[in-house]
């Protein structure tokens, strides 16, 4: 699925230049993740960046966007069609 | 070419290079990424120490600003005044610091300076107001400031330098012939001109938070409060010190395994001993903050670009040491301009005046962190019981009378021993021989 920025976000930005697909940007109150462009890391790392690198924990699975990672790595192709995915 | 010098970032390095630029009749262009450069939600210490006074690595383990800037306090504008002859203005909320006190689980204290002190240390001051100060001096001088707008990455062509922005969707490149990277700690702009080749990573990133908080009471004023409690936080004190304008903030970090910086906040709010100070407390805003801790810059002026505060720094360069590089920036930009060699003045000054480039400094600084990784909250109220009332730096008092230990906790003194935190002192002064 993707990442969605919880309430828990104190707007600190440490996320936004961490992720791969540009998907973070400043909201209103706080970060948001954009959920077309969020691959949960896939086809970059094997982990996902904005929940390791989150000093609040704020970046958690959006339940209401449950993606396989074929559906991620499919995105992943969309987004950066001369990219080959590493870790995967 | 549209612009003279583009500056990337705008904290106060950046505005002030973007005001000592457009003032010095520069077109400049300041680039910052949040959409109001002046709300502050990054943890910030907010304090002006005095350097010269506030000794740094001999006598507390964090490191200092050397140049003896001063601070003067008037009605009309509060101002930073550098030795190298010029001033910043201030208009905003002033609080002075007259003392660090070192608190133990069960309340024992050691102050750092005598109790009683009233010949400031540093100043207190409110970031947000700062900054909308600085921005507006750069503005009124005629520099441009554009905010939602992220630098990206940074390309020296030689000729001039070529940074990709995004605002909002769109994405373009800015063209000036000079750059400042004033992007703070872990500055994208440093890593895309290659500039962190010989810059590790020292640790892995510290996640810290920060609460800010009205309505806190019985805490001794004025002062920065370092709270030793392993329990709570296994790796360094929590920390509170004033906010000036009448609030005040708890920092805790960095995050160690599932102990999270804002639990470990909560968890001290909670505490016995200090809950009463939180019994009317509101909290008006939540910081946090993940650091990267590289080795320093060497060499923070290269081709068309000059390196400015926490970006070239191990995680920051201080309020003074930022403003200090931002100004001395434009300056050696200038001197370039013209034809002399401002960058070798800038590169020696950077040098000279951060203790964190000093050769020894991280290998004397990792010691300091001894009482929160080799004791529990039991030695700790031991230890500051029985050095109460004596004047310093708990853990240099701890470290030049350890033997005294031996006699109430031979245990405790045998553990601290065999990890040569009586030797701490020393080395410490190694790094101050000669200067």
């Amino acid at each position: 699925m993707a990442y969605r920025i919880t309430e828990e976000c104190a707007a600190c930005g440490s996320c936004e230049l961490e992720c791969p697909n540009q998907a973070i940007s400043e909201g209103d109150t706080i970060y948001k993740i954009d959920p077309d462009k969020c691959t949960e890391c896939v086809g970059f790392y094997k982990t996902s960046k904005c929940a390791e690198i989150c000093p609040v924990n704020a970046p958690q699975p959006d339940p209401k966007r449950k993606e396989t990672k074929e559906q991620l790595l499919a995105k992943f192709h969309k987004l950066h069609p001369n990219k080959e995915p590493k870790e995967g | 070419m549209k612009y003279d010098v583009v500056v990337v970032g705008g904290g106060p390095g950046g505005l002030v290079a973007a005001k000592t630029a457009a003032e010095d009749g520069l077109k400049v262009l300041l680039i910052e990424r949040k959409k109001n450069l002046t709300e502050v939600n990054r943890t910030c210490g907010q304090t002006f120490f005095l350097a010269g006074k506030y000794k740094g690595a001999t006598e507390s383990g964090i490191y200092c600003y050397r140049d003896p800037a001063k601070v003067e306090i008037a009605p009309d504008t509060n101002r930073f005044v550098y030795p190298q002859g010029f001033a910043i203005d201030y208009k905003g909320p002033i609080v002075p610091y007259y003392n660090t006190y070192h608190f133990s689980p069960s309340g024992y204290r050691i102050g750092k300076y005598p109790d009683g002190n009233e010949d400031p240390y540093g100043f207190f001051y409110d970031k947000e107001t700062l900054l909308a100060c600085l921005m507006a001096q750069a503005e009124k001088a005629g520099a441009e400031v554009r905010q939602g707008t992220i630098g990206l990455r940074a390309e020296d062509t030689g000729r001039n330098v070529r940074i990709v922005v995004r605002s909002g969707a769109a994405e373009e490149v800015i063209e000036a012939k000079y750059a400042v990277a004033a992007d703070g700690n872990d500055s994208v702009t440093v890593e895309s001109l290659g500039l962190n080749r010989n810059r590790p990573l020292l640790a892995p990133p510290l996640k810290v938070a920060g609460y800010i908080m009205e309505g806190v009471e019985g805490y001794p004023r004025n002062c920065w409060l370092s709270f030793c409690i392993p329990s709570i936080s296994p790796r360094t004190d929590i920390l509170m010190f004033m906010v000036a304008g009448g609030r005040m903030m708890v920092v805790a970090g960095p995050a160690e395994g599932s102990l999270q910086p804002k639990a470990m906040i909560e968890n001290f709010m909670k505490h016995p001993t200090y809950a009463w100070w939180f019994k009317h407390a509101r909290i008006c805003r939540e910081t946090a903050c993940t650091i990267h801790m590289r080795l320093p810059i060497k060499v923070p002026a290269v081709g068309n670009v000059v390196v400015v505060g926490d970006a070239g720094a191990p995680y920051e360069t201080l309020i003074q040491g930022a403003m200090a590089s931002g100004h001395l920036a434009i300056k050696a930009i200038e001197k370039e301009v013209s034809g002399q060699n401002g960058y070798a003045e800038y590169v020696n000054w950077w040098q000279n005046a951060f203790e964190f480039n000093d050769p020894t400094f991280f290998k004397t600084t990792a010691r300091y962190m001894f009482m929160n990784t080799l004791c529990t909250d039991e030695d700790v109220d031991f230890l500051y019981r029985l050095f109460e009332g004596r004047v310093g730096v708990s853990q240099l008092i701890i470290s030049r009378n350890l033997e005294l230990v031996k006699e109430g906790r031979p245990d405790l003194y045998n553990k601290l021993k065999e990890k040569g935190v009586d030797r701490l002192g020393l080395d410490v002064g190694d790094v101050w021989k000669g200067k």
